[in-house]
């Protein structure tokens, strides 16, 4: 059965897994980890919009995220349409939503794999623990060790963005994923919730922000860390520092005590300082090389922001 | 049920390696109720699909006769099935049918306009930025688009590499084209194509940009069944049960076949249990479900550590070795069992003073000792394996992607006992193969068998996953070396130990390899074949080369080193091979040479320069035989050959050309089916080597017949010259001239001896083996992030001896695809299974990371035409040498770099941080 519900309303009423894009939801459905009714969000209006009003970034949920990463009233939010338009891969930005980004399931290749059950999916352990987790998270917090999926989650929290449901209900950013000690729980919307749009306030004037990550490859691989950062200039000093992560644990993680030592510093003493906040070893046996990953990409992305912050005096 | 074949290793898989399955949990798919109506613009023309709420717009437009879409993968990483929808592009895979309700939806035949071809289709022809074509129409659909956009907006300034990288960043190619895409795109964006001709130098383009090429998985014939093939989806266990009859009694199914018999053996994830045709892909899945397979898993035995370890479950039981089938090219060489997973060792070093090796090293000067590791590759081609069969009482018709037409249909034959006659095999294009797709695998026989029960035609494709999982791969390897030089720098002596997991196959040897090069030295070389519960190994692209030379350049680079001596100069003590020493002097004399780094570094990011050299094998098809008919004025040819992107169509229209005095588009080549004339086998680097000389000794006959016509028809006398008859008389007629009214002719040409003796005076596994050797050495520079540990190729060079280029622009193609994929190899591929349950991880391409364009370097590609005049046809194939050097040149480069050596691929952040540190 599939419906083609054509407001807010009866979407949220309507019984089923809510397609927006498809694009990780049709995987899924075909290997047979989703399956049941469909809610298609194809007929419903007006979801995509973005715009910026009342001093605020305002993203439909339906919106894709090569729009968002293109929207000229957008690119104030640098960290997030740089997030947006390096993610995936064109066609997957043309099509993905960004409440699909959100709202998306882990890559873990036990997950994925139709022929395995792994805690997520319900069964008694987690395979990959004592598997093949080379991809996984540095830290494991108990639960899931898969990384959180979706890198705008990364980008707007470092933006305290607010995420708003049916009924116009809010969320945070952890808020709405949840803890991450339930294996079984990417997120904690409930089922017959809907995302409906994304707040985000504005940045402070001169701020600069970026994301990056790091791979293997040159282009359109998941992060083995990925960072967005902001920043302003006081003085030739850093302040105003925002760092989030992802790929490091199962949900993505605000760096804020390390922004509190940088806030003040030098942007030459960056390195240093990263490095000695940034000291608690991997506690998985393969994953532990994501440490040097994670000092690199954040130096990297904080640089890059300093280098695009204008002078707050 | 398992059978040999001729060539003496297990056609199916099934049966004697099948010795069970595991309890598969396969998904019933949800009967697609068509229940769904959908009026879309398909190409400017109003269409109606009928659909179910799951179908995805790429199934839905390929029913509708949009085969020029592709499936690559099924989850949106390879960007195969790219289309463009309301004016941006999208993959059809992921794209659910009912989406496109009210769509404009642009595909690769509606690219070109009024048959008029797109700029970026002509770029891509005259740039040859292709190879098996698989991947090119996703290409062509979004680089149109894209170039038109650039366009507009830009006007016709030239687009940088890392603009078109992004671009394209959704794309995959397999073949490896990213050089000449990167060409085709930048002069397409730049206007340098608008008016260029709509044909280039690759005989079969037009129809793989313009998506009119059919492949196999392509070929839908009236009636046509789906067929399902049930895996095992566990690495090791006992298949306890199946339910044949409950899957017969599905709606729709048509046709039920047993693969591993109750109580068999499971020995690799991926093993073929059983298969079901039916009406739809929907019903033969409910029939694998139907099946209810029952399996007693057992721990699996998966990777080298876990097979040599005392006490390791045997992955044969008593007496089952021989059930082990080959992953060797030619035959399996015969060798013992040593005890437990253990095959071998193989000596490869008769008459290379072995006994002395040990000892010469002993007493060197310079000593060098190290383990080498490599992973499992997988061939991985965009196009799976797949089949269609159609059977009528002994007349077998079968649709193959595959790299021979004619041993498909002796091992067809073969199998089902009919004579060989009664089988015929279509290949008209094949979407790669590397190797995958030389030998018939389950799914032919699968179709065939099923075909026959339903009697009706029956298609069986592998997915993306079976394809990593069952479709083929490299062997993974373990090198123990040692080497040791002189005081005056000459190579005392080397010692290889290899272990091979070729998962349940044997056959793996590379000590062979390493004594084509560096002859005035002792030698031990020792191969052993280490069973795992891993999918059987197949020969990939220089079978054994890219893992041996990795761990022997390695050894080389680090003895120079020691000497603190250049490469170069070290090797041309070593090596007496012409070719490759004019390649070094070529190579010493690059800018990216001489300005390499010298000296430690101490950065973040390290420039490295690394070399490589390598030899490899000449291989023939001696039986190979060309049709070549001049009829109307036009002359056409045909063999019982196929082209999977390498170039069988080229090589034979640009020597029949060149012979004749023609332009190479003007001579028509027909290969991919049986009904001609025997070709060769497209594996081993024959191809050129064969068709060539077959083709030229048909124009020496065309040419006298046309001698004998411009006698009898005009009465002109005279002498024949390359590109005509020169007349007593002092005029000159051309041969084009001649042919223009020329009566029928047809001749055979032959591929006949070298003049020179071969190697072996017999042919081994169909192949002779020429006693020259092709060269190759790949310089290649890095750059290493010392923080990430991440490794980055920014530019390659390769030096290419194998004598004669045909057809330029084709064999810098295949040089240019090879370092792609030995890139690849070298820092991203491989192909991982669950160490408890030996099921595939890896199982799409976000997971088996093949390079994307934006990992290709620039490359440079330069050809030693010299030294193989007593070859037939003047040169020799290259399509492996140029892949066999990449990987070392690579670890060559990181160690310069770096001052560390990676003794493990892929070279990956991890490793190089472990090693760093
Ligand atoms: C090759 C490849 C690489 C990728 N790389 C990245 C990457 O680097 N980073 C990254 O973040 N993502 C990546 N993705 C994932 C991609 O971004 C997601 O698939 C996409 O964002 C999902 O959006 P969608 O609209 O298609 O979601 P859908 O597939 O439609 O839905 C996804 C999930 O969200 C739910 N959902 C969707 N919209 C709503 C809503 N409004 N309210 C309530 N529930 C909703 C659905 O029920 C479903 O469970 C990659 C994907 C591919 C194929
Ligand atoms: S990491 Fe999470 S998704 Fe992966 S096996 Fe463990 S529980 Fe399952
Ligand atoms: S088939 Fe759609 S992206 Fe590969
Ligand atoms: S040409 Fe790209 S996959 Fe073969």
């Amino acid at each position: 059965m599939i419906r083609f519900p054509t407001s807010i309303e009866e979407a949220a009423t309507t019984a089923g897994s809510v397609r927006a894009g498809g694009t990780d939801l049709q995987e899924r459905r075909r290997h047979g980890l989703a399956s049941g009714d469909l809610v298609d969000l194809r007929d419903l209006e007006g979801l995509d919009a973005i715009e910026v009003r009342d001093g605020r970034l305002h993203i439909g949920a339906l919106a894709t995220m090569a729009d968002l990463a293109a929207h000229p009233g957008a690119q104030l939010w640098k960290g997030l349409v740089e997030a947006s338009g390096g993610l995936a891969t064109p066609q997957i930005r043309n099509r993905g939503t960004v409440g699909g980004n959100l709202l998306q399931q882990v890559r873990c290749w036990y997950y994925r794999s139709p022929h395995l059950t792994c805690a997520k999916k319900g069964g008694a352990r987690c395979l990959a623990r004592h598997g093949d987790a080379l991809n996984h998270a540095l830290y494991d917090r108990g639960g899931c060790i898969a990384p959180h999926p979706s890198t705008l989650a990364v980008a707007l929290w470092a933006y305290d963005a607010v995420i708003v449901l049916d009924g116009d209900e809010r969320r945070t950013i952890p808020e709405l994923l949840g803890p991450g000690r339930e294996p079984t729980q990417t997120h904690a919307l409930p089922e017959g919730r809907l995302v409906v749009g994304i707040e985000v306030p504005m940045p402070p004037v001169g701020e600069g922000a970026a994301y990056k990550r790091a791979i293997s490859r040159a282009r359109a691989e998941w992060p083995l860390v990925e960072v967005t950062a902001r920043c302003v200039r006081v003085g030739t000093a850093l302040g105003g520092v925002v760092l989030t992560v992802g790929a490091i644990e199962n949900r993505p993680v605000r760096l804020d005590s390390l922004s509190e030592v940088l806030n003040g510093a030098q942007p030459g003493a960056m390195a240093g300082l990263v490095e000695q906040a940034l000291a608690e070893p991997g506690n998985l046996p393969q994953t532990a090389y994501k440490l040097d990953l994670l000092r690199a990409t954040v130096v990297d992305t904080l640089s890059e922001a300093w280098r695009r912050a204008g002078s707050t005096g | 049920m398992a059978k040999l074949t001729r060539r003496g290793f297990l056609t199916t898989g099934f049966a004697a390696t099948a010795a069970g399955s595991l309890s598969t949990r396969v998904e019933a798919a949800e009967a697609e109720s068509d229940a769904l109506e959908v009026s879309v613009e398909v190409d400017g023309e109003p269409k109606t699909f009928r659909v179910g709420p799951d179908t995805s717009a790429l199934t839905a437009l390929r029913a509708a006769g949009s085969t020029g879409v592709k499936e690559g993968c099924g989850h949106g990483a390879c960007g195969a099935c790219t289309i463009v929808k309301d004016g941006q592009t999208a993959c059809a895979c992921l794209l659910p049918a009912v989406a496109l309700k009210g769509a404009r939806v642009g595909t690769i035949h509606g690219v070109a306009k009024g048959g008029v071809l797109h700029p970026v289709q002509r770029a891509f022809l005259a740039e040859d930025a292709l190879q098996c074509g698989f991947c090119t129409p996703g290409f062509v659909v979004e680089a149109a688009h894209w170039v038109d956009a650039w366009r507009a907006e830009h006007g016709d300034v030239e687009p940088g590499r890392d603009a078109v990288a992004a671009a394209m960043a959704g794309h995959l190619c397999r073949c490896g084209a990213y050089a000449a895409i990167y060409r085709a795109i930048q002069g397409a964006a730049a206007g340098r194509f608008d008016r260029a001709p709509s044909k280039g130098p690759r005989a079969d383009g037009v129809p793989k940009v313009t998506g009119e090429a059919r492949y196999t998985v392509d070929i839908a014939l009236p009636g046509m069944l789906e067929g399902a093939v049930l895996r095992a989806t566990t690495g090791a266990g006992r298949l306890v049960r199946l339910d044949l009859a409950a899957a017969r009694a599905v709606p729709g199914v048509r046709a039920v076949v047993r693969l591993a018999e109750d109580g068999a053996a499971i020995r690799y994830f991926g093993q073929e249990l059983a298969a079901v045709a039916a009406d739809d892909e929907a019903s033969a899945h409910a029939g694998i479900a139907a099946l209810a397979a029952e399996i007693e898993p057992s721990a699996p035995i998966i990777g080298l550590d876990a097979a040599m370890a005392p006490g390791a479950t045997e992955v044969f039981a008593k007496r089952a070795h021989k059930q082990a089938p080959s992953a060797a090219e030619g035959l399996l060489l015969p060798t013992r069992w040593k005890e437990g997973n253990v095959r071998g060792p193989f000596r490869s070093d008769f008459f290379s003073g072995h006994r002395k090796a040990e000892g010469r090293i002993e007493e060197a000067a310079i000593q060098h000792e190290a383990t080498f590791d490599t992973q499992i590759q997988a061939h991985c081609t965009l196009e799976p394996h797949a089949t269609v069969a159609k059977v009528d009482g002994e007349r077998i018709e079968v649709w193959a992607s595959t790299q021979s037409v004619t041993d498909f249909q002796a091992d067809i034959a073969d199998h089902f006992e009919v004579k060989e006659d009664d089988v015929t095999v279509h290949a008209e294009f094949v979407g790669g193969g590397f190797g995958a797709k030389a030998i018939v695998m389950a799914d032919t026989i699968v179709a065939i068998e099923l075909a026959r029960e339903a009697n009706l035609p029956v298609r069986v494709a592998l997915s993306r996953a079976d394809e990593i999982a069952v479709g083929g791969n490299r062997p993974a390897q373990r090198f123990h070396m040692r080497m040791g030089a002189t005081e005056s720098g000459h190579l005392a002596g080397f010692q290889s130990e290899a272990y091979a997991d070729g998962g349940v196959s044997v056959g793996t040897i590379t000590g062979f390899l390493m004594r084509l090069i560096y002859p005035s030295s002792r030698k031990e070389l020792l191969d052993h074949d280490v069973v795992t519960n891993s999918a059987p190994a197949k020969p990939l692209r220089g079978p054994g080369g890219p893992p041996a030379f990795f761990a022997l350049e390695q050894m080389v680079d680090e003895i120079a080193k020691q000497r603190g001596e250049s490469p170069f100069q070290l090797r041309r003590r070593w090596d007496p091979n012409a070719g490759r020493i004019r390649i070094y002097d070529w190579m010493e004399g690059l800018d990216v040479w001489k300005k390499r780094p010298t000296g430690p570094q101490t950065g973040r990011y390290r420039v490295g320069v690394g070399v490589a050299s390598a030899a490899w094998f000449y291989f023939t098809q001696v039986n190979t035989q060309v049709e070549v008919t001049l009829a109307g004025g036009r002359i056409t040819a045909s063999t019982a050959s196929q082209d999977m992107g390498n170039g069988t169509r080229s090589a034979i229209a640009w020597a029949l050309a060149d012979a004749l005095g023609l332009e190479p588009g003007e001579v028509e080549v027909s290969v991919g089916s049986t009904d001609a004339v025997q070709g060769p086998m497209s594996a081993g680097s024959r191809t050129t080597a064969s068709v060539v000389p077959a083709a030229e000794h048909a124009a020496e006959q065309i040419r006298d017949a046309l001698v004998d016509h411009a006698r009898e028809a005009r009465g002109l006398r005279g002498t024949a010259q390359r590109h005509g008859l020169q007349q007593d008389s002092g005029g000159f007629t051309s041969w084009k001239d001649l042919i223009q009214d020329a009566p029928r002719i047809s001749v055979v040409g032959r591929r006949k001896s070298d003049d020179r003796a071969f190697f072996l005076p017999f042919a081994l596994g169909g192949l002779k083996i020429g006693k020259q050797s092709p060269g190759a050495v790949q310089l290649t520079e890095v750059e290493v992030d010392t923080w990430t540990g991440k490794v980055r190729v920014t530019r390659a060079y390769a030096g290419i001896a194998v004598g004669r280029i045909v057809v330029p622009a084709l064999a810098r193609s295949q040089v240019e695809g090879g370092i792609v994929q030995g890139i690849g190899y070298a820092l991203y591929e491989d192909r991982r299974l669950d160490p408890h349950t030996g099921v595939l991880l890896t199982a799409g391409l976000e997971d088996y990371r093949i390079p994307g364009i934006g990992d290709a370097p620039e490359i440079t590609v330069h050809f030693d035409e010299q030294g193989f005049e007593d070859v037939r046809g003047g040169g020799v194939g290259l399509a492996e040498i140029c892949t066999v050097p990449c990987a070392a040149s690579v670890a060559n480069a990181v160690a310069n770099a770096t001052g560390v050596r990676m003794h493990a691929l892929p070279i990956r952040p991890d490793r190089v941080r472990g090693a760093l540190a």
